[in-house]
């Protein structure tokens, strides 16, 4: 009991480390460096590398507190997490059917336009001020690409890492004696 | 059987999100928010001061090859301040002596509140057009939607637009949309409104088309219209644009001012 007490806030604080760093630090850096979609790319690994439920806790709790930072409406940034997760877990499970490299980029890639889309939309139909400018901004879709690329990289970085930790995604062949 | 198990936790989710939205939109949360905010400003003023150093350095590196022109142009530049500072330094000891003569009261009457930045808001991070920062210190400070910032050197760094009770959301004086009452320091204290233009520079705009403008004329807060006192340095002139058809003229103003760098800001209280 104590040990899943323990598990469950070392959960909760990594969660928050990483939406403080997205929002403090990565936000502030130049504009290559700036577009890391750092909790995006960590509820998809969570959710190819762990399971549905932990992708799920995550997404809540980093996007509570994007949500608790952020002057935009609250719940702008959990609604856009958790649909972007339901449809990345939809993909994995029916589109992808196996877990190498491939697949894992692929699912980020995607997921990044989906989330991206997302957050757009919910801003538009906030009917704020200077809603409509993100669809028709070029900047809009440079930064979709500058994220797609920077997942390419972190995809690279943590499914060798996941590969070395594990011996889960290590292809193996039947041999016939 | 898994199929429901998963169905159900995505049920509970949006039960809790619905729930978040509901206690927060009511201020029933608003403790607990505040509390955690309280709890992660200094982390993120830390990530923030680590994240602006890289931005220098990066900055820095990438301007090296410029390094020479740069040089030369600041050695002019120095020639002309001394210039200058010799003739204020006069100004100003006359000044002191009108002042004791007529009994004027030299201070200013606003006060300034020290603030500290702990994270910048690009929405789905597009672009750096938009540019807002956060600060530590929000409504129960005793902020309030208008009042403007100063850097250390004294210079308008932007105006708060947002507030919480904790946090407050500060659009930059380059950013699009940020706009304050300025005036010239010309003969005529030419007046007009400067904007953010596209994250890079400030236009002022509605300047009337007789007024003579100059390059490298000083932008100053005109106090109109807000809670921004008079007298505070916006940016210098870089371009005048004067066309004849048009019934008022702009002027692109280059701020003295890098807005990558701003960890440490004052707020102007009234």
């Amino acid at each position: 009991m104590i040990k899943k007490i323990g598990q469950i806030i070392i959960f909760f604080i990594l969660s928050s480390t990483v939406a403080i760093l997205q929002f403090s630090l990565i936000n502030v850096l130049p504009n290559f460096w700036g577009q890391i979609n750092l909790v995006l790319i960590v509820a998809i690994f969570t959710l190819f590398f762990f399971d549905w439920r932990s992708a799920l806790f995550y997404t809540a709790i980093s996007g509570f507190w994007l949500d608790l930072m952020s002057f935009e409406f609250f719940g702008l940034y959990l609604a856009a997490l958790f649909i972007t997760s339901i449809l990345s877990f939809i993909i994995l499970k029916n589109l992808l059917t196996n877990r190498s490299f491939y697949s894992f980029f692929t699912l980020i890639t995607l997921a990044t336009i989906i989330y991206n889309i997302l957050i757009a939309a919910l801003f538009y139909f906030s009917f704020r001020e200077s809603s409509l400018s993100l669809f028709i901004s070029g900047s809009f879709y440079l930064s979709v690409l500058y994220q797609i690329i920077w997942s390419l990289f972190l995809a690279l970085a943590l499914f060798n890492i996941a590969t070395i930790l594990t011996n889960r995604f290590k292809p193996f062949f039947l041999v016939k004696k | 059987m898994l199929k429901i198990k998963k169905n159900k936790l995505s049920l509970i989710f949006l039960v809790v999100f619905l729930l978040l939205v509901f206690f927060h939109s009511v201020k029933l949360l608003q403790p607990l928010e505040n509390f955690l905010l309280y709890l992660v400003k200094p982390l993120s003023g830390k990530l923030y001061n680590y994240g602006a150093e890289f931005n220098n350095s990066y900055r820095a590196r990438n301007s090296q090859l410029n390094l020479n022109a740069r040089v030369e142009s600041l050695t002019n530049e120095v020639a002309r301040l001394t210039v200058l500072n010799s003739k204020y330094l006069s100004q100003e000891e006359e000044n002191i002596k009108l002042r004791g003569v007529l009994k004027f009261n030299s201070e200013n009457n606003w006060r300034t509140v020290a603030v500290g930045v702990i994270g910048r808001e690009t929405l789905t991070q597009i672009g750096n057009e938009s540019q807002n920062i956060i600060i530590n210190k929000g409504s129960n400070d005793g902020l309030r939607i208008g009042l403007g910032l100063i850097n250390e050197e004294g210079v308008v760094v932007g105006k708060i637009i947002d507030l919480k009770p904790a946090t407050a959301k500060i659009c930059l004086t380059t950013s699009p949309g940020c706009q304050l009452a300025a005036s010239l320091q010309n003969k005529n204290k030419t007046l007009g409104i400067v904007e953010g233009d596209l994250g890079l520079t400030i236009k002022m705009s509605y300047i009337p088309q007789l007024e003579k403008i100059n390059v490298n004329d000083i932008v100053i807060t005109s106090g109109l219209g807000g809670d921004i006192p008079r007298g505070l340095v916006i940016g210098r002139v870089q371009a005048v644009r004067n066309e004849s058809n048009e019934i008022w003229q702009s002027a692109t103003i280059e701020p003295l001012v890098n807005m990558d760098n701003l960890s440490v800001l004052s707020v102007i209280t009234p």
